[in-house]
């Protein structure tokens, strides 16, 4: 975020109850031109009804919306230049797959010439040529979520919004689905406002995330600084796997994978530097779990009684198992002291 | 074993629809018995089938039975249309209770509602005649598109017209261009079972018909009184054969379309 960006959506202490219940507490978002925006929390956070809002499905309860700089908060969606991928696709059964990427074309009342040269264009780019004239049930789950994507897109919308649009798929097409999603935004340069509650997806895919829980912005930042440098325990236990040390009025969070094993007696093995930029504690091993690429080993603690879980490679040169002492050591600066 | 079983089963399921339907047999062969005794078989004929179409008072009762069945059909499937439309779309305080008042037609005994009607028009000072029968009609044909389309309504997920509306499609857009065309199978199968029901209809119809207004089974009901005529039997086969081929083609809609999109999650 070095050169001044152009601010696409804009959200203003924007806030939003069901009956009684509030699902979003006021909340501030800026959301760039060009920018892949993720939005990625727990089951219920209020993702959807975030995206909801911005794409006018939902009238928020009070605060504004800006698209484009425009005050659009309570516009009808069909006014609104921005357009949604739903979970479930939500693809017009009756309709052929043209004449479901038509469909928004039509509605705007786009020329017929016009609307050839757009289709023809999003269909080569979603591979579609061989399926024009099919209908939804014809087609398999991704192929149908290339429909979805083809009919937002033909709109050229400001925004698109994705509400887990890989979720309904297995884990192949994902990663082939994620890797055609993210360079077609990147070649189109589309704004894109993505909901997973998949934290890979999420690390992969984005130029920016947003970790929400229970309707609040938890910490928003590049995936790198979620990662490396999460603000709040949530953040930093949400996001891959992380061990907490308590100390006295704040937490330590500690990457398993930064955690190195050593001997306590170090016999044979040249002891590892202790100086002023490690930590040292001693422990004995509870379990070694298989997990493919690494080992995990939990760890009980001789002095505070914690457990701590380490990887352990398998090109390590040692290795280690149940009920063994172990030695553990780190570099202070993978510490990350989180306040709350 | 197993034979023996299936057959077991095979002629106890034949015994089931001698049952239910050598009544039927019965009257459809002696429509064509060439003698006016019942009893009798003597031989092929389809006369009774062309005296019928030469006969005055059966072509009469055969159009007012068609003008009322069309209105009533067009009318009841128009306004169940509607109000399966407005109970879906606002889910008000007082749905279910709406929503049992238009089931209540179909479980009221058919009688209580010829007679309620009969007393209304009566106090209302409406002449009994094909109005009054039309406007009988609609109140149970209603309750029955209103059934069908509802439960088509139910099956159609709100993603599909979100997703319109997303798509640049105002209300009327979105309800012309996505919800019309799915809940269309719907509609006809509706408008074909109302159409059933008016055509069938006797004990509503035998309370609020006038004079000039006989319906088919009103007049096949009259000729009874003066003993079962081989002409009752050719009129009957034709109602029977109209009506399932009505049911026929209405089942096959609600099914069909059920299966061809995957409106029903
Ligand atoms: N129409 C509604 N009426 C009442 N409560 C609602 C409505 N829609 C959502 N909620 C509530 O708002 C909260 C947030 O829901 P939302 O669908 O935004 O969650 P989400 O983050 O998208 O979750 P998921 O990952 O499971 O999709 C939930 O507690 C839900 O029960
Ligand atoms: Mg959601």
């Amino acid at each position: 975020m070095t050169k001044k960006q152009h601010v696409m959506i804009q959200l203003e202490t924007i806030e939003k109850n069901f009956a009684e219940n509030q699902v979003i507490p006021p909340l501030n978002l800026s959301i760039f031109e060009g920018e892949f925006l993720t939005l990625l929390g727990p089951s219920g956070c209020g993702k959807t009804t975030l995206l909801r809002m911005i794409a006018g499905l939902e009238e928020p309860s009070a605060g504004n919306i800006y698209l484009d700089g425009q005050q659009v908060t309570y516009l009808p969606p069909y006014k609104r230049d921005v357009n949604m991928i739903f979970q479930h696709y939500a693809l017009f059964p009756h309709m052929t797959v043209e004449q479901n990427i038509l469909f928004g074309l039509r509605m705007k009342k786009v020329s017929p010439t016009e609307r050839e040269k757009r289709i023809s264009q999003v269909i080569a780019l979603t591979q579609l040529e061989a399926y024009r004239q099919r209908k939804p049930r014809q087609l398999s789950g991704g192929q149908q979520q290339r429909v979805a994507i083809a009919r937002a897109l033909v709109n050229n919308p400001k925004v698109l919004l994705l509400d887990e649009p890989l979720g309904a798929l297995d884990y192949q097409l994902r990663k082939s689905l994620q890797i055609e999603l993210k360079s077609l935004q990147r070649e189109l340069g589309l704004t894109f406002i993505y909901v997973t509650h998949d934290q890979e997806e999420a690390l992969t895919m984005s130029d920016r995330i947003v970790v929400m829980n229970q309707g609040k912005i938890e910490q928003t930042g590049t995936p790198h600084e979620i990662y490396h440098t999460p603000m709040s325990q949530f953040v930093a236990g949400f996001i891959g796997e992380n061990n907490f040390i308590k100390h006295e009025d704040f937490y330590i969070s500690l990457r398993p994978e930064k955690i190195n094993l050593c001997e306590v007696m170090f016999q044979g093995e040249s002891p590892p530097p202790l100086t002023d930029d490690t930590s040292r504690l001693t422990g004995t091993i509870t379990d070694v779990v298989f997990y493919g690429t690494i080992d995990k080993v939990f760890i009980h603690l001789d002095d505070s009684g914690q457990t701590i879980m380490a990887y352990q490679y398998f090109d390590d040169k040692r290795r280690w198992q149940a009920g063994e002492k172990v030695g553990l050591w780190w570099n202070l600066k993978d510490e990350v002291r989180l306040d709350r | 074993m197993k034979t023996w079983r299936q057959s077991l089963l095979l002629s106890y399921s034949l015994i089931i629809l001698a049952f239910l339907y050598l009544p039927i047999a019965v009257l459809v062969l002696y429509s064509f018995n060439n003698t006016r005794i019942n009893a009798v078989w003597t031989g092929w004929t389809i006369q009774w089938y062309l005296s019928l179409f030469s006969n005055r008072h059966v072509l009469d009762a055969v159009s007012n039975s068609l003008i009322i069945a069309f209105s009533s059909t067009i009318i009841s499937t128009l306004l169940g249309t509607m109000a399966a439309l407005a109970l879906h779309s606002c889910r008000f305080r007082w749905y279910t209770a709406i929503n049992s008042l238009i089931y209540m037609p179909i479980l009221i005994p058919e009688i209580v509602m010829g007679l309620s009607l009969l007393v209304l028009f009566a106090q209302l000072n409406i002449e009994l005649g094909k109005i009054t029968l039309v406007i009988a009609h609609i109140t149970f044909c209603m309750s029955f598109v209103v059934i069908i389309i509802s439960a088509r309504l139910e099956g159609l997920s709100k993603d599909l017209e979100e997703a319109a509306q997303d798509l640049y499609a105002n209300s009327w857009q979105t309800f012309r261009y996505v919800t019309l065309p799915l809940i269309m199978p719907g509609i006809i199968a509706g408008a074909l079972i109302s159409f059933t029901l008016s055509i069938d209809d006797f004990v509503i119809s035998f309370f609020v018909a006038g004079p000039n207004s006989s319906t088919l089974p009103l007049y096949v009901y009259a000729l009874v009184k003066r003993g079962i005529s081989p002409e009752i039997n050719a009129l009957s086969t034709i109602m029977i054969i109209v009506t399932i081929v009505m049911v026929v083609i209405s089942q096959r809609l609600q099914v069909n379309g059920s299966n061809k999109n995957n409106v029903y999650k």
